[in-house]
């Protein structure tokens, strides 16, 4: 397979662009403002998680990107959280997409970084990232567990449900733990602690093959496999354990099905993570760019072309890396 | 769904600290204990307003047998159908809802595609103006891996039907008082809100948390990830037998059409072995269809929980209220092996389910 040209990715990732740039719901000026959201599939309702990956692609189209900040500042629940769409019932696993894009957009935009009503979203939406993980014991069970095996006892490692009082999975716990990780994370110890639990969560839940599916290693006494999209998402959210047997075994998971086409969901985001690792992704890109429509989309989907915009992205200019973890605090 | 009608998470906490506690007493705890013991069990007593929604009358199920799937399957159970009293969709936009959890190399997990192109004629042949395919996958989000994995989008572009995620469809908040669940709302795709008719075209296979999955249970792929997650823990936390049924009556399907052709025992509805059976089910009464399809597996459907309340609240699960069109079940039916939950001493291992996937 021949390796893809400077052009061809530039051609492919400003298609992708157009393609996400002309499904992108009016602009919007002011935080609040129902607008600047994109939906899942063209002409759809509007989508938290669509609109935080499309913004994120498109953040050097600063109205664009900022119009789908203000979207996801307006967009936010009473409690700090995001719904699948504005109104939908309580905030779910959406809230970890959205604060993500948001910090990012913040970061790079000095216009909504300043400006009060993101900075209080992102305030609010941090806080609601803490209070929103999968709760095992009521207080009255911690204060036993505290009294009878003592603080260690507290320390069970702990990730995020996609739906408020469920379980933790591994890809929600991803999505937050990009969330506070990027583009850093905040000064606050309670953050390391609660990065340390989610961390552990993920790593301890990791499948025999090296990779992860979506949370269940082992069920009823056997192993079960890997996912190839999962374990790419959980690996982006693991920069900080780069060098653990763990996650690089990991890596040498992902990395080895190089040679495997897939969906454009699977290549885009294998392509992200492990450009994040240094490792080549020439085969993921040229099995992705096969699969670009003639519109610049990718199964007709803003997430799965947003993610492969970044990546062809991470390709072209690999400083400018969107989920590649520097490692300092702010 | 409001935060007053959702999961009262007070009430969880309360049951979790009081589990928490006997744990400790015993020297349990560990990890999840607390949220194992959280999970419901059906001791539920159906209300008058649940048994009203019941289907009235005698139902009929059509048992067709159809040995593989190197045939046109239509075709071979066309000449059947006249015996059957299936429903006019004539100008009705139809969706067909396969089996599509997830994909693994050799196994029968997923409608195969087959079944999915008789059910496509089918619907066409009982005049349908729109057929779509619809299937939100509850361990994936990458769906698009699974069409073409599964070959389930190619049967549908070989068809020329449109194939639509539910997993990120549209939403559509739908009222749920009084459902089993006690989830005064639920979220289901537009797709699947405003279809005229919903058929759900399964995979029949033992299931390591219910006993066994064919129609009823198949419908929990209509619940969008989007807004529940993958997998739908959910609908585990609520109770699976609870939330099979709110289902029924919220999708109203208009008949099942069953792949029990290749099936699945043992360790299902992912990781158990092909078992043939041989034959396609097909019903209007989705309750007698899984009653039917359970006595085909020598199962006994009054000892699942779901579908024994699915015979007080969603149609017949009587063997005499059920005409079978087609062999007598006894005459078909085979030993299953049932998967480890279901075996004597080990039903302890179903308190697992809200921390498992499908």
């Amino acid at each position: 397979m021949a390796a893809l040209t400077q052009g061809e990715i530039t051609t492919a990732r400003a298609k992708a662009l157009s393609f996400l740039s002309g499904n992108q719901a009016g602009p919007a000026q002011d935080a609040g403002a129902a607008s600047g959201w994109f939906p899942y599939k063209p002409g759809g309702q509007a989508s938290l998680e669509a609109t935080a990956w499309a913004a994120l692609a498109l953040r050097e189209q600063k109205d664009r990107a900022k119009s789908a900040a203000f979207f996801i500042v307006g967009s936010q629940n009473k409690d700090g959280g995001d719904s699948t769409e504005p109104g939908a019932g309580r905030s779910d696993w959406n809230s970890g997409p959205a604060m993500l894009s948001l910090r990012l957009l913040s970061a790079q935009n000095d216009e909504l970084a300043n400006h009060p009503d993101v900075k209080r979203s992102i305030k609010k939406g941090l806080v609601h990232l803490l209070d929103s993980r999968t709760e095992f014991y009521g207080a009255v069970g911690r204060l036993i567990l505290l009294l009878y095996k003592g603080p260690g006892a507290l320390a069970y490692a702990r990730g995020w449900p996609w739906h408020p009082g469920c379980f933790h999975w591994i890809e929600p716990t991803a999505y937050c733990l990009m969330a506070l990780k990027f583009p850093q994370v905040p000064d606050v110890e309670l953050y390391d602690r609660v990065i340390v639990f989610a961390n552990e969560f993920i790593t301890k839940n990791v499948c025999v093959d090296g990779g992860w599916n979506h949370g269940n290693a082992r069920t009823l006494g056997s192993d079960l496999p890997s996912y190839r999209l999962t374990t790419a998402e959980a690996l982006l959210a693991l920069q900080d354990l780069r060098e653990t047997a763990t996650v690089q075994g990991a890596v040498r998971y992902l990395h080895g099905l190089a040679g495997e086409d897939s969906s454009s969901l699977s290549l885009a985001y294998s392509a992200l993570a492990l450009s994040a690792y240094d490792v080549s992704v020439d085969k993921e890109l040229s099995y992705l760019l096969k699969r670009q429509a003639p519109d610049g989309s990718f199964n007709n989907a803003i997430v799965q072309t947003a993610v492969a915009a970044l990546a062809l992205e991470a390709k072209l200019k690999p400083e400018r890396h969107i989920l590649r973890k520097s490692g300092s605090k702010s | 769904m409001s935060d007053a009608d959702d999961m009262n998470r007070r009430d969880f906490l309360k049951v979790a600290a009081a589990t928490t506690a006997a744990a400790t007493a015993a020297g349990a705890m560990e990890g999840c204990t607390a949220r194992k013991e959280g999970i419901k069990t059906f001791d539920q007593e159906a209300t008058a307003a649940q048994k009203a929604r019941r289907k009235q009358g005698r139902s009929q199920v059509g048992l067709l047998a159809c040995e593989n799937y190197d045939q046109d399957i239509f075709e071979t159970i066309k000449p059947h159908l006249s015996g059957l009293k299936l429903p006019d969709l004539k100008n009705k936009a139809v969706v067909l809802k396969p089996n599509m959890v997830e994909y693994r190399e050799g196994k029968p997990v997923t409608t195969n595609p087959a079944v999915l192109i008789a059910a496509i004629k089918l619907a066409r042949h009982l005049g349908a103006a729109k057929v779509t395919v619809a299937e939100g996958p509850g361990h994936m989000r990458d769906t698009e891996y699974l069409l073409d994995s599964t070959g389930l989008g190619k049967a549908c572009k070989d068809m020329e039907v449109p194939f639509i995620d539910l997993n990120l469809d549209d939403i559509v908040e739908l009222d749920n008082h009084g459902g089993f669940t006690k989830l005064d709302n639920f979220f289901l795709p537009k797709t699947i809100v405003e279809a005229d008719a919903v058929i759900s075209v399964p995979k029949l296979k033992t299931h390591h948390w219910v006993g066994m999955t064919c129609s009823m249970k198949n419908l929990f792929g209509v619940v969008p990830g989007r807004k529940y997650g993958w997998p739908k823990n959910l609908l585990h936390i609520r109770g699976i037998p609870q939330s099979i049924l709110d289902l029924q009556y919220l999708v109203k399907p208009a008949f099942a059409f069953v792949d029990a052709i290749t099936t699945m025992e043992g360790d299902g509805p992912i990781n158990g072995t092909a078992k043939q059976m041989g034959y396609i089910a097909v019903g209007l009464d989705l309750a007698a269809v899984d009653a039917t399809c359970a006595r085909l597996m020598k199962i006994d459907p009054h000892e699942l929980d779901y579908i024994k309340m699915a015979g007080v609240v969603v149609g017949n699960i009587e063997e005499a209220d059920i005409d079978v069109v087609g062999p007598i079940v006894a005459t078909i039916a085979q030993a299953y092996q049932m998967p480890v939950t279901f075996t004597a001493g080990n039903k302890e291992l179903l308190k697992q389910a809200g921390q498992q996937g499908s």
